[in-house]
């Protein structure tokens, strides 16, 4: 009894000083965004309210920021979904030499370092006259989008029992209806955490959306930059700007735990 | 060799992917390739030179030291990262805390936090009146060790970039680790232990031999992110030295020195696909297993 009393305190320990390790960031964020007046000698804010959310609104600019970042979010999602559900498909249940070339060409994109690509994209574009383009930072969010959400879907299909589309097919289902009848009831979840993923990295995609889409088109994560970054700091409107992206990941980070229980299932089940 | 028709049918659901590949990562590529020699595929005038190399490997190279300090700091970070994220994962395993289940969403967090936005939140405590700031310069002021403030953010040795970086990859580590330290079977933790082993040893003879390759993997998966990532070196990041990421985002946007850019580019790419080989070689299929 003493031991297990004893173990359960070591517990609270080790375990608080983790979450107050991961929150403790997040905290200040907060004391920023709801700092209306915040003298320098002292610790905390000595009035707290809306205001810099109030003045994010108001801003032109930053209000066509969350225009972009949540209009892009899903477009890049549901392209890249139409990219990786087929090749998912394929990935999992032909494993062939062309399966497994094609499955460390997309990790080989992994390890390329983003900048690296988004300057040999920029002449390209530059040339196009899609500098600034809305629509064409659509595949630029993908490029790192792509790898994960494959993954997911591929792991997806595999656990699907192949006798089940033999059984289908031998019954006379086309190719089509083997897809929406047997795979998509058994695979949506993966399909569904693929997708989000694509979502989520759209939202936090920085370093090509400023390079390929900037000044003319500025997202969540760029605005905040500008605040952040450079000579003239102002934290509070980048606060109020970053609650806006992070509440969506911390939803997200729920939906992933609690309902989908997918590859990131921490200690859940 | 006949095309069979579920050869076909594989290339037809590959192509968009391959078509995608080609245009928005290989073409890239090589026009970084061929641009780090003075070749333009899209600009207006090319000419064949070797100068970007000269400069790029001469001795007293800003670019050389650059590349230096980014794996320096990188590996540094990863080396955190693993240890504390294993150790916390076996934790886990071992003692199972009940209290767990309850705030393991809230170790997710960092996973879908924009890298901007952690860079960000590390500003905010490190900058010198930040509470980790006051916390650490007043601890060591007091101690004797300094005698003005130490700069923790924005500073020339990284350690504002190391802070940033080990927020998130210490949580990556953790979830990456969790799900193969799951699938040992419990019995022979319960056998070791009737047996007399103690808890390191039970780590080192059990836990480490059977996760040696998503060990391996994962240190290569984060050490390649740190390396890769821009936001936090270019937020918590000092004026020198950079990160050369960074300084290839400069040399594009305000030099417009794209011959160096391109150079720099090249040397990333072979570094970073060094790494990549040489672990997703060797382990990834093993991990795909193992994880899963």
């Amino acid at each position: 009894m003493e031991r297990e009393k004893k173990q359960k305190l070591w517990d609270a320990i080790i375990i608080s000083i983790v979450m107050i390790y991961i929150l403790l960031p997040m905290f200040v964020l907060f004391e920023y965004a709801f700092a209306e007046v915040w003298y320098a000698y002292q610790l905390f804010p000595v009035k707290l309210g809306l205001k810099w959310f109030s003045w994010v609104f108001k801003h032109h600019d930053t209000r066509m920021a969350f225009f972009y970042s949540y209009t892009l979010a899903p477009l890049v999602m549901l392209a890249t979904l139409a990219l990786c559900i087929p090749a998912g498909y394929v990935l999992a249940t032909r494993r062939n030499r062309l399966s497994i070339l094609t499955e460390n060409l997309v990790n080989m994109n992994m390890a390329l370092p983003v900048i690296v690509i988004g300057i040999g994209l920029l002449p390209l574009y530059t040339r196009l006259g899609l500098v600034g383009n809305y629509w064409a930072l659509i595949p630029a969010h993908m490029i790192g989008a792509i790898p994960y959400t494959l993954r997911s879907i591929t792991a997806a299909f595999m656990q699907v029992p192949k006798d089940l589309e033999e059984a289908a097919r031998v019954l006379g289902a086309t190719r089509l209806q083997v897809i929406r009848k047997v795979y998509m009831p058994l695979t949506w979840r993966g399909i569904l955490a693929g997708g989000i993923f694509a979502f989520s990295w759209s939202l936090n995609e920085f370093i090509l959306t400023l390079l390929l889409g900037a000044p003319a088109i500025k997202t969540l994560p760029i605005s905040i930059y500008e605040y952040v970054g450079g000579y003239y700091l102002t934290p509070q409107p980048a606060a109020a700007l970053s609650i806006f992206i992070l509440l969506p990941s911390i939803l997200v980070a729920i939906l992933f735990e609690r309902y989908l229980q997918v590859s990131l299932g921490l200690g859940g089940s | 060799m006949k095309i069979t028709k579920e050869d076909l049918i594989s290339i037809i659901f590959l192509l968009p992917l391959y078509i995608f590949l080609i245009v928005v990562v290989f073409i890239p590529l090589v026009n970084v390739v061929l641009g780090s020699f003075g070749i333009s595929l899209f600009g207006e005038e090319s000419r064949l030179t070797l100068e970007g190399y000269y400069k790029f490997m001469a001795p007293d190279s800003p670019y050389l030291y650059s590349l230096f300090f980014t794996i320096y700091i990188s590996a540094i970070a990863t080396v955190i990262s693993i240890l504390a994220g294993y150790l916390f994962a076996i934790y886990l395993t071992i003692k199972k805390p009940p209290v767990w289940r309850r705030v393991s969403t809230i170790m997710t967090i960092p996973l879908f936090t924009p890298y901007i936005v952690g860079a960000f939140m590390w500003w905010t405590l490190l900058f010198p009146r930040g509470y980790i700031s006051l916390v650490i310069n007043g601890l060591l002021m007091r101690l004797g060790l300094i005698h003005e403030p130490l700069p923790l953010v924005n500073d020339p040795y990284g350690i504002g970039i190391l802070f940033g970086e080990v927020w998130i990859r210490f949580v990556i580590a953790v979830s990456i680790f969790y799900g193969p330290l799951q699938m040992i079977n419990p019995e022979l933790i319960d056998a070791a232990r009737s047996l007399g082993a103690n808890t390191w040893q039970i780590i080192t003879k059990i836990f480490i031999p059977l996760t040696k390759y998503s060990i391996i993997a994962t240190s290569a998966i984060i050490l390649l992110a740190t390396m890769a990532g821009v936001s936090i070196p270019l937020v918590l990041g000092g004026s020198w030295p950079q990160f050369l990421n960074v300084m290839i985002y400069l040399d594009v946007t305000t030099t417009f020195n794209y011959l160096m850019a391109f150079t720099s580019g090249v040397f990333y790419i072979i570094a970073s696909a060094t790494l990549g080989y040489i672990f997703f070689r060797f382990t990834m299929r093993r991990v795909i297993i193992q994880t899963r």
